[in-house]
């Protein structure tokens, strides 16, 4: 009976491990510790414990500001330059592993932890602008919109969390994105090459 | 030969079965292929066309997007990236008219989930689609997409493998149903099959159920009409002869044997092979058969001789193989097998007490109608002149005696040089020692001047002192109870060691009735050919004498199955036709049957070709054996006899 309820129970493990993967575990830390160094290793340690443990139970506002903080800390740098080509969507574990990547890599990750913290991926969005730097050159750019209600009526009811800016501000107060081009959904819409793509490594916990 | 000849057939040949199968099949792989190869190209097409028409959709809405953006660079890169990131593109470019800025994005990921020996097959091109931009009236730059071809080789190759295995479990299905179907359909021609194989093994065999197919039917009919008429040939033949037989052999009024039946086959009775224990032979004379005609006038004289027949025959019965025959008008010849002396003077006498009877019924005296018998107690291989001699001399002298008319010739008993302990040691030393060499005799195709096969006889040999040929040996060997060692210990020299001279020929051995008839030699030679016969380096044959198969039907059958169970052919000798019919032909199916030449000489052209219907209907070859003289030769040529073995062969060959 004893041998039995072991097999059963570790049965039931296997079973919810493989149904509810979990976005950091122990795995993945000891690979990146293997391929990145321990600093790499402490920094999914960091996302696991700081953000995903202790933004559990706080709220949406909350959790884009840490999260927002947290992953833009990672230095920037063009896929050119990491990757070898043009344009590459990292996933979070090469991004974090690497601690460097380009706006569409931060605006992944973001996108991610936060899902994984519970916030609806629905009102998240990725979002193609036009940025203006301080010089006044105008710049293609990617960042993560966060719909506070269901239908936005104004700019106000957007939050933008860019590599740029450390704070979270509502679209009308960035008057450095001087136009919107286009808003894809995540995971939840319509699924391009590149999103299919995304999906599939992240679930492989490619590194 | 027979048996060797089949097994050449089988390779050369193919069964219908397999051919339809191999046709049929051809035709379903073929269909099926076909029908895979337009399905996969027609998919292939649209999904090109497919790719196609979203292009262009998606090339105008693009241009349209980038028109509006009045030419700025970052504005025309981030329109370009967003729709890059939510498609399906190998590859977006932008250039402007001025050519001073150019932007592209391509996918240059590899294809994964596609073997590359595919994506060679499929070899999918697209084509890159062009559009203007326009801002206003103004021509900005041109934009194309390269749609992406990933997505085909995808969908295709799961298309392909999805038609393979759908090609794979309908060639399997059908050709399942087609083999059920062709073996349902050629069932009939397995029954025909069976039919035809039974009529090459000259087996007269009737197929009652008729086929559902036109075509199968009508061989069936064609079959069963063709077995039908020669088995018609064969009993023709078979009453013709024995119809011949009759004319030839039998005394016509009294329906005994007669005297020429008598003479061929007296050297075979007196045969110590046949007859161990020799036997007696009665002379009988009528006298005064003048009287007897005179005084009854000739129909009452016949009856008479018929009445004296049946007293023979009675006095007959009892004696296996006994023979009466009429030998003239006057004259009888009893011959009595294993009939001692004091036995055949009791025959005598009752012979003449009932002959006594006879004439008193015909008011007739034994004074004026005598009857003498003269008589001979004869030994194992006495030649059959001497028989004759002596057995006359007998009868001349019951006719001589006034006082008796019964005389038994003595003779002194001085036949057999060696004595029978003298034998004993012979054999039994020769059997322990192996003292057996073989010799063989050719059977020869006269026409062809060649070998058919070789008959097998064997000698005592003790290498030292002397030789002892089957003739001298095998007498005392049958009164010593030797017969069967002494065959075992020659069947076994032939099986087991190598003779050259019979490679890759027929080889007959004759087995004598002594052996037959002991049931340890059946099991002694079960044995040895069944460790054996797959090794011989020549085929092998047996002989049967016909006269005993025809007595020992159910000893000779079991005999016959060791046979063929061990592919080994055989044959009757000493043919003489004197069974009632030749359904024992039939059954027995022999290779071939040797007939005396004498015998064969004998026959009329009508019996002989009566006799040739009946082999040639069942496929048995007629062989002439002792054949010695040219002369005899000519005259088996116009009997149409072409097989002899003797020593003529000697003759032949050179």
């Amino acid at each position: 009976m004893y041998s039995l309820g072991t097999f059963l129970f570790t049965l039931v493990l296997l079973f919810s491990s493989s149904l509810n993967a979990e976005l950091i575990d122990a795995e993945i830390e000891r690979k990146a510790d293997a391929k990145y160094g321990a600093f790499a290793k402490n920094r999914l340690l960091a996302i696991d414990e700081k953000l995903l443990n202790d933004l559990k139970n706080a709220d949406d506002i909350k959790k884009l500001n840490t999260v927002n903080t947290w992953v833009n800390f990672i230095k920037y740098k063009s896929d050119k330059k990491v990757y070898g080509v043009s344009d590459y969507w990292a996933t979070l574990y090469e991004f974090v592993g690497k601690n460097m990547g380009d706006c569409e890599d931060y605006t992944i990750t973001k996108y991610y932890i936060l899902k994984e913290l519970g916030v609806d991926p629905k009102r998240m969005k990725f979002t193609y602008v036009i940025y203006k730097n301080k010089r006044g050159k105008k710049i293609s750019h990617m960042v993560l919109s966060y719909f506070k209600v269901e239908q936005p009526q104004s700019k106000n009811d957007i939050l933008i969390l860019d590599n740029n800016n450390r704070l979270v501000l509502p679209a009308s107060k960035r008057k450095d994105l001087i136009k919107m081009i286009k808003m894809i959904n995540g995971d939840t819409g319509p699924k391009s090459k590149k999103w299919k793509q995304l999906e599939e490594n992240m679930k492989r916990k490619k590194l | 030969m027979e048996t060797i000849r089949r097994k050449y057939e089988k390779e050369e040949t193919m069964t219908l079965f397999k051919q339809m199968g191999i046709a049929v099949s051809l035709i379903i792989i073929i269909m099926l292929a076909s029908v895979m190869t337009i399905s996969y190209q027609s998919t292939k097409k649209d999904m090109i066309q497919n790719v196609y028409e979203t292009s262009v959709n998606n090339i105008s809405t693009l241009a349209s997007n980038l028109g509006e953006t009045s030419g700025e660079e970052a504005y025309i890169s981030t329109i370009i990236d967003a729709a890059f990131d939510s498609g399906y593109y190998k590859r977006i470019e932008f250039h402007s008219s001025d050519g001073k800025f150019n932007y592209k994005q391509v996918d240059n990921a590899k294809l994964e989930g596609v073997p590359s020996w595919f994506v060679d097959f499929a070899d999918i091109e697209l084509t890159t689609i062009k559009e203007n931009v326009s801002s206003g009236w103004q021509t900005i730059g041109e934009v194309q997409i390269l749609g992406d071809s990933t997505i085909i080789y995808k969908s295709l190759y799961k298309t392909f493998t999805k038609l393979l295995y759908l090609f794979a479990g309908f060639t399997f299905a059908s050709l399942l149903l087609l083999s059920l179907m062709l073996s349902f359909i050629l069932k009939p021609l397995k029954e025909i099959q069976n039919q035809a194989e039974a009529i090459t093994r000259d087996e007269f065999v009737i197929q009652e159920k008729m086929p559902y197919t036109t075509e199968f039917k009508e061989v069936v009919r064609g079959m069963n009409m063709m077995v039908k008429k020669v088995e018609y040939i064969f009993i023709k033949g078979s009453e013709t002869f024995k119809r011949n037989q009759e004319l030839l052999y039998m005394d016509p009024l009294t329906k005994l044997y007669n005297r020429r039946y008598l003479m061929l086959k007296l050297p075979d009775i007196v045969v110590l092979e046949n007859r161990a224990n020799g036997g007696t032979i009665m002379f009988v004379a009528v006298g005064g058969a003048e009287l007897l005609n005179k005084s009854l006038g000739h129909e009452a004289a016949d009856k008479v001789f018929c009445s004296l027949g049946d007293i023979f025959l009675d006095a007959c019965r009892g004696f296996e193989d006994g023979i009466v025959a009429r030998v003239n008008g006057t004259e009888f010849t009893l011959v009595l097998p294993n009939c001692e002396a004091s036995m055949s003077l009791d025959i005598a006498k009752k012979i003449h007490e009932r002959y006594e009877k006879l004439l008193q019924k015909y008011t007739l005296e034994t004074e004026s109608v005598t009857l003498d018998i003269g008589m001979y107690r004869y030994r194992p291989n006495v030649k059959v002149v001497d028989l004759l001699k002596r057995a006359d001399n007998a009868l001349l002298h019951a006719k001589a005696d006034e006082h008796s008319s019964t005389y038994i010739y003595e003779e002194k008993d001085d036949e057999n040089a060696m004595g029978k302990e003298q034998w004993r040691e012979i054999i039994e030393d020769s059997i322990t020692k192996k003292h057996v060499s073989l010799k063989f005799w050719p059977m020869m195709e006269i026409r062809t001047k060649k070998v058919d096969h070789n008959v097998m006889t064997f000698i005592i040999d003790d290498k030292l002192k002397q030789q002892y040929f089957y003739g001298d040996f095998i007498a005392p060997a049958i009164n010593l109870g030797l017969v069967s060692k002494i065959y075992m210990l020659a069947l076994n020299e032939l099986i087991t060691n190598k003779h050259e001279e019979i490679d890759n020929t027929l080889c007959c051995v004759r087995l004598s009735n002594e052996f037959l008839k002991d049931p340890l030699a059946f099991e002694a030679l079960s044995k040895l050919l069944q460790e054996n016969v797959r090794a011989l380096t020549f085929d092998l044959c047996f002989e049967i004498s016909d006269n005993f198969a025809i007595h020992n039907p159910m000893l000779v059958k079991r005999f016959i199955e060791l046979f063929k169970t061990n592919k080994c052919g055989f044959g009757f000798n000493s043919f003489m036709g004197e069974s009632d019919d030749f359904a024992y032909l039939k059954v027995f199916n022999p290779d071939f049957i040797k007939a005396d030449v004498s015998f064969l000489l004998d026959q009329s052209r009508d019996s002989m070709n009566a006799i040739q219907v009946v082999t040639d209907s069942l496929g048995i070859k007629i062989i002439a054996s002792f054949v010695q003289t040219q002369e005899e030769l000519n005259a088996l040529n116009a009997l149409n006899v072409y097989k002899v073995q003797g020593p003529i062969t000697d003759k032949i060959t050179n």
